[in-house]
């Protein structure tokens, strides 16, 4: 279950914990760790065995509370925090007994990339004026604690990552099969239920037309709830609802935040038993799938991450479902693709998009697209290639799309972006040798930006007419070693269009790459059309495509 | 266009192998088993891919597999004489710098 995987083992930082003592003679180490989504801290207080009975019984002073404060404070300080006199600090006053004091040493936690990924303190019973040899040791000690944190955040990320993995194959084989989308909802909710142990799980899709959501209970509490389909509003007073209509996950860890968050649902929720709720929109916002749990949920990286996943699938599922009848199927699936509301807005420029699977059988292939909006001013747009075609690919793919979305919600640099993907992929088997361009956007000026990590080079419409082919790229994701892809600097000026796609647009057989980069540039230097989605199907239809590859083109026309 | 299962012929050669055709989803599993584990147990292993007319990703990943596998065991993957096809896909993957190519000597 993703729970037992988030906890950083005591065990872990015993021995930072002892050295601390020791080094500075103290009673209590601790560590924080700062949940990498920024929410609520995970506060680890170690209380070493032989120290157990001292400190269990000392009535005078809360050290649990005592240490979550100085954390907090330090935090908040943003560097270290030193207390010479508990007692004479308000702050602190709360947690000691008149007769008693403590005395204080914390520091912030970087990591490497200059994230804050937690505190690590000592605490002493007495007044204690720290040295400039005990603020060194203390910065020794956090060093130790980085490296714990780095080492056992990766081994995480690779245990989470198998045992869910496993599960999500499970998962994308039923939808695979799945032979509409009623039962690709059915399936979705009621395995992916048990994947995250929750107690109640249920798929709604968006009837837009009609106003609602049809919702179908996967897993539920009652009996004879179950295999029920059933017409929701289309509101935000349900998780479903609002996660569909914010496009934004919905996380409720606790009974009080469902009574402040779903203020009209919460009885019915807590009443059902429900003590944790989630709902996650899929792309474009067509469905949602929501989980509830009968205990507290701690929602922290690998669950979201599965989550994500799930969401993932389940909109591909429910993609996959709708196209039927192969030739009518080409058409419209075109057409919806295209459609606006299937990316964001971006200000000042129109996108489209396109996907279109190998034709050779109706497995899905490993070709993914995204923009996703950073900030007031700022758009990521990612484009990819996972390697190979069926399920690993589907579920790498999800992975790694999520994985570009979450990450570009944390981390401002394009290249500390990519860097992550990067060592992503290495940990993640399918992913690796999988391709990328990853581009940030700033509709304010046009400014450009892009790397491109063993992907075809992304193409540049001027509106003089010209048709720039963009430099090579470093090499794809997942290699290792120390590879530096370096960062090209451009701008779209009002007129041009950036243009990505995957190598199925180009890839004939016996033909070098360059003939059919040689017919893209002419297709895009051909198009007429001013409107992006009509462009993209000009362009498209220009270059037709090889039966049994995959083909994801994206536009963004300033 | 009918599509036959196997368009990549691999000779052994010695020092390694020589490829020609198409190395492509459907062959990948043949061009795996002549490379994991890789020819010969010391030295340099030779892939010739000048005859090579068409590679895609998973092709790619399994010439970069070879690679890294050797490097693990202090050998290397010389890919000699490759095609105009296969030069141009490594170096637009960025592979150029990464993987060892011996061009034909003019």
């Amino acid at each position: 279950m993703p729970n037992s995987f988030d906890q950083p083992g005591k065990e872990s930082f015993a021995r930072v914990d002892r050295l601390a003592r020791h080094l500075l003679a103290v009673p209590i180490s601790f560590v924080t760790v700062v949940d990498p989504v920024g929410l609520p801290v995970t506060h680890l207080f170690n209380l070493d065995a032989d120290n157990n009975e001292d400190n269990k019984n000392d009535r005078a002073i809360d050290w649990r509370s005592l240490s979550t404060v100085v954390a907090e404070l330090t935090l908040a300080s943003r560097g270290v925090l030193e207390i010479r006199d508990g007692r004479a600090d308000q702050r602190l006053a709360t947690f000691i007994s008149s007769s008693s004091t403590c005395a204080c040493l914390a520091e912030q936690l970087v990591d490497h990339k200059g994230e804050v990924c937690g505190v690590f303190g000592v605490i002493d019973r007495q007044q204690r004026a720290w040295t400039d040899q005990d603020r060194s040791n203390l910065s020794d000690l956090s060093g130790f604690a980085i490296a714990e944190l780095e080492r056992r955040h990766a081994v995480h990320l690779k245990i989470a990552t198998d045992h869910s993995t496993e599960q999500l194959f499970q998962l994308a084989s039923a939808l695979t099969s799945a032979a509409g989308i009623e039962e690709v909802m059915q399936r979705t909710s009621k395995i992916a239920g048990d994947l995250v142990g929750a107690s109640i799980a249920n798929a709604a899709v968006v009837d837009r037309e009609a106003g609602d959501m049809k919702m179908h209970y996967g897993k539920s509490i009652g009996e004879g709830e179950s295999n029920r389909l059933v017409r929701l509003p289309l509101n935000e007073a349900s998780p479903l609802g609002r996660a569909v209509l914010t496009g934004i996950p919905v996380h409720m860890s606790n009974a009080d935040e469902i009574v402040r968050g779903f203020p009209l649902e919460a009885s019915d929720a807590l009443g059902a038993g429900l003590r944790a709720l989630a709902a996650y929109p899929t792309r474009g916002r067509h469905a949602a799938i929501g989980f509830g749990w009968t205990h507290p949920m701690v929602f922290d990286d690998p669950l979201r991450r599965t989550l994500g996943t799930v969401a993932e699938l389940f909109g591909l599922g429910l993609e996959r479902a709708s196209v039927g009848d192969r030739d009518r199927a080409v058409a419209e699936h075109l057409q919806r693709s295209l459609l606006p509301g299937a990316l964001p807005f971006v200000p000042g420029a129109q996108t489209a998009a396109m996907y279109e699977a190998g034709a050779a059988n109706l497995d899905v292939g490993g070709d993914w697209y995204d923009i996703v909006a950073a900030g007031p001013d700022r758009y990521l747009i990612g484009i990819g290639d996972v390697v190979g075609r069926g399920l690993h690919a589907a579920v790498t793919m999800g992975q790694l799309r999520h994985a570009f979305a979450a990450l570009v919600s944390r981390i401002g640099s394009l290249g500390e972006i990519v860097e992550n993907l990067d060592h992503f992929a290495q940990n993640v088997e399918g992913a690796r040798v999988s391709t990328l361009v990853a581009a940030s956007y700033e509709p304010s000026t046009g400014n450009l930006e892009l790397i491109s990590a063993g992907h075809m080079p992304p193409m540049l419409h001027r509106s003089d007419g010209s048709v720039t082919q963009l430099p090579n790229g470093g090499p794809p994701l997942g290699l290792g070693g120390d590879l530096a892809r370096s960062t090209i600097s451009t701008a779209l000026n009002v007129g041009d269009s950036l243009w990505l796609y995957t190598d199925g647009l180009v890839e004939r057989r016996g033909e070098s790459v360059d003939v059919g980069l040689g017919r893209l540039k002419e297709a895009i230097q051909n198009t007429r059309a001013d409107e992006s989605g009509a462009a993209l199907r000009d362009v498209y239809q220009a270059l037709g495509r090889p039966v049994e590859d995959d083909v994801a083109v994206l536009v963004l026309m300033r | 266009m009918a599509e036959s299962p196997h368009l990549l012929e691999i000779e052994v050669i010695e020092g390694g192998l020589r490829l020609s055709g198409e190395i492509d989803a459907s062959c990948i599993d043949l061009l795996s088993i002549h490379l994991n584990p890789l020819p010969g147990t010391t030295g340099d292993v030779t892939i010739h891919l000048g005859n090579i007319l068409f590679i895609d990703s998973s092709g790619l990943r399994e010439l970069i597999d070879a690679h890294q596998r050797a490097e693990r065991t202090g050998r290397r993957v010389l890919m000699t004489e490759p095609s105009t096809v296969v030069t141009r896909l490594f170096e637009i993957a960025g592979l150029s710098k990464i993987l060892h190519t011996l061009p034909a000597a003019d």
